[in-house]
């Protein structure tokens, strides 16, 4: 999905997924001919159609959930310090994908 | 608290531990086994054995003043301390200590780009600064500047030049230490210490001439252990008017000897950017009789390979070259390029691929129209840090070797045959090292080659495999003059064993160094193969 296709809630958490998650799981095209970012094409692989690849559509991932993955990486996603992201950071980066994913789908409803 | 710093009990360590809080305050020290988990190196192939080196605790500075306290706390204590700056690390250790229970002081916090001056064309950072950092700043600024990133935009310009990490540009900013200018340094005993002209109270200069005067000790802080760097300048290249890039084909094996020396020649006097070395015939490895040729022990013969590149109606090598500067004078170095090789190498073609002014548009920086399968980063090209290389990572990760080569064909020809032989011990590992096998033209006056065997977290008997192949690529690469440039910690002594002439003379300085001004092995020790008095007993 184009990036200005998203509609992004206007959390505190949205600046942070930007700074930090997006390079990796944004909705952007991939470096160099590939259709999706790494961590969106890694999802995509993984899961299929049974969940969206862009984090930004889910609304599944609730703070103790994204901070296990956060902290304890998976796959080729590493780990990140709490020095980098904060339990707090975290917590609004659950809430604006919440927040998001929830926001996409009342738009698509709509459509 | 399972892990405890060497030569303390947990009735010390706790004291270690409240003084570190009460300099950064509680929120800024960790030790519980969850917090420490992102500190383990999740590239390891020793990952869960007893090789694995863990940290004790983490603690996070705000600042210089900051970073002095817990120095010297560390030194009362005599706890070793592992500074990570930002970014990852990864192939090379993560932030991984040398030394099972160190804590590790991570300076992420540190994130304030301190000056950028777009008309003498520096920077001046703190270690937390990641090149998405430094670029967005520039951005906000409206300055019209280039940064010279590696591949993982994570990473920060102070410690991916620490570590002699390398860019993607032009020649004089590609080498990122080498393009550094001016350090901050606090030592092990607390002190504050600035390098070049930042030693001189008034000088405004710090950032544009890197000596000073007298001796110039900024190279013992790049893979070294005598102090930790809170501040660091670099040069920054002009955003140029203009990218182009081209290819030359050449059609025989033995070409590759003259098109390494002519592209030396164009790199060497500042005419084009960085190239990247390819062949035609990479898309025969998937025919099994191709493979064997490739892959032969002793490696295949000049003769033998032209047949194949024949039969195939294919040339042997290729060469894409980026070119940076003004429209007119990027068309006119190609031109000399293009005319400079086509004149000497009988056969070699020459083809002109993207070319548009800078900034480029996404489109542009996505980079799928070239009319040639590229191996072009377009982004990392054009200092647009990103983190799409990271869809080259399989399995759990990987372990890096990047021996330092000559730069020339005949050396690739020799590293070819001698590692391809050596690793075939491995042979459930890819066939890094074949007849097809390219030079990196990432540093700026040498060439490397790359070794990257992956790592799987629930499988010790690959990691087993990566290991003793990482250690066999070492052994044997040095036994012909070839050293690694960057190692993880469980690599360093072994690579630096190898630097050994007149009876590790460079090793034995070093230590009389450590000893001198860091005996207790305060800043992590056993880094870059340098360990104090206290742990070579």
């Amino acid at each position: 999905m184009p990036q200005g296709e998203i509609v992004r809630a206007d959390l505190p958490g949205r600046a942070l997924f930007a700074h930090n998650c997006a390079p990796c799981h944004g909705t952007g095209r991939g470096d160099d001919g590939s259709p999706m970012l790494p961590g969106t094409a890694a999802l995509a692989a993984k899961y299929g159609a049974t969940r969206p690849a862009p984090l930004e559509l889910r609304d599944d991932l609730a703070d103790p959930v994204l901070r296990l993955f956060v902290r304890r990486g998976v796959g080729a996603m590493p780990a990140f310090r709490p020095a980098e992201l904060s339990n707090a950071d975290i917590e609004a980066i659950a809430a604006y994908l919440r927040a998001t994913a929830q926001a996409n789908r009342a738009a698509n409803r709509r459509r | 608290m399972s892990v405890l710093p060497p030569d303390l009990d947990a009735a010390g360590f706790a004291p270690f531990l409240a003084d570190l809080r009460g300099a950064v305050g509680p929120d800024w020290v960790w030790s519980a086994d969850d917090d420490l988990f992102p500190y383990r190196d999740s590239f390891s192939p020793v990952w869960n054995t007893g090789e694995e080196r863990h940290a004790s605790a983490a603690v996070a500075p705000a600042d210089v003043e900051q970073v002095q306290a817990v120095i010297r706390i560390a030194r009362r204590h005599r706890v070793p301390l592992h500074p990570v700056s930002t970014g990852k690390n990864f192939g090379y250790g993560g932030p991984s200590p040398n030394v099972h229970g160190s804590a590790v002081l991570d300076l992420k916090r540190m994130d304030r780009v301190l000056a950028l001056d777009g008309k003498r064309n520096f920077v001046l950072v703190e270690p937390g600064v990641s090149y998405f950092d430094l670029y967005r700043a520039i951005q906000d600024a409206g300055l019209r500047l280039m940064v010279d990133c590696p591949d993982p935009g994570w990473g920060s310009p102070v410690g991916n030049s620490l570590e002699r990490g390398v860019g993607y540009t032009m020649p004089h900013f590609r080498d990122h230490f080498g393009a550094h200018c001016g350090m901050e340094v606090v030592l092990p005993d607390g002190e504050v210490m600035r390098t070049g002209m930042g030693a001189m109270p008034g000088a405004d200069t710090w950032q544009e001439y890197p000596y000073g005067f007298g001796p110039d000790p900024a190279g013992l802080f790049a893979q070294g252990n005598f102090g930790v760097v809170t501040k660091m300048g670099f040069r920054l290249l002009p955003l140029p008017e203009y990218y182009r890039s081209c290819m030359i084909t050449v059609p025989r094996r033995r070409d590759f000897v003259a098109l390494v020396e002519h592209v030396n020649y164009l790199s060497d006097s500042g005419l084009v950017g960085e190239v990247e070395y390819g062949s035609p015939l990479s898309v025969l490895m998937g025919n099994a009789d191709f493979l064997a040729l490739a892959t032969q022990v002793g490696g295949p013969s000049d003769a033998a390979m032209d047949a194949a590149a024949a039969a195939a109606n294919l040339h042997s090598w290729r060469v894409e070259l980026q070119f940076l500067g003004p429209e007119a004078t990027t068309l006119a170095n190609w031109h000399h390029a293009r005319d400079r090789i086509l004149g000497a190498i009988p056969g070699a073609q020459g083809f002109e691929g993207d070319h548009f002014p800078l900034p480029a548009t996404e489109a542009q920086l996505n980079n799928d129209t070239q009319p040639w399968t590229t191996s072009i980063k377009r982004r990392r090209s054009l200092g647009v840090p990103s983190l799409g290389a990271w869809k080259i990572v399989r399995d759990d990760g990987h372990v890096g070797f990047f021996p330092v080569l000559p730069r020339s064909g005949e050396a690739v020809f020799q590293v070819q045959r001698v590692l391809g032989d050596a690793m075939k011990e491995f042979p459930s590992l890819p066939p890094f090292f074949n007849a097809l096998t390219m030079p990196l033209f990432w540093h700026t006056h040498t060439f490397q080659m790359v070794f990257a065997p992956s790592i799987k977290h629930d499988d010790p008997a690959h990691n087993a495999i990566t290991h003793a192949a990482m250690k066999k690529c070492v052994a044997v690469a040095a036994e012909h003059g070839w050293g690694d440039y960057r190692a993880a910690p469980i690599y360093q002594d072994e690579v630096s064993a190898t630097y050994s002439f007149n009876n590790h003379i460079l090793r034995r300085f070093h230590e009389q160094l450590k000893d001198a001004i860091d005996p207790d092995g305060i800043i992590a020790p056993g880094r870059g193969g340098v360990w104090p008095r206290r742990f070579r007993a």
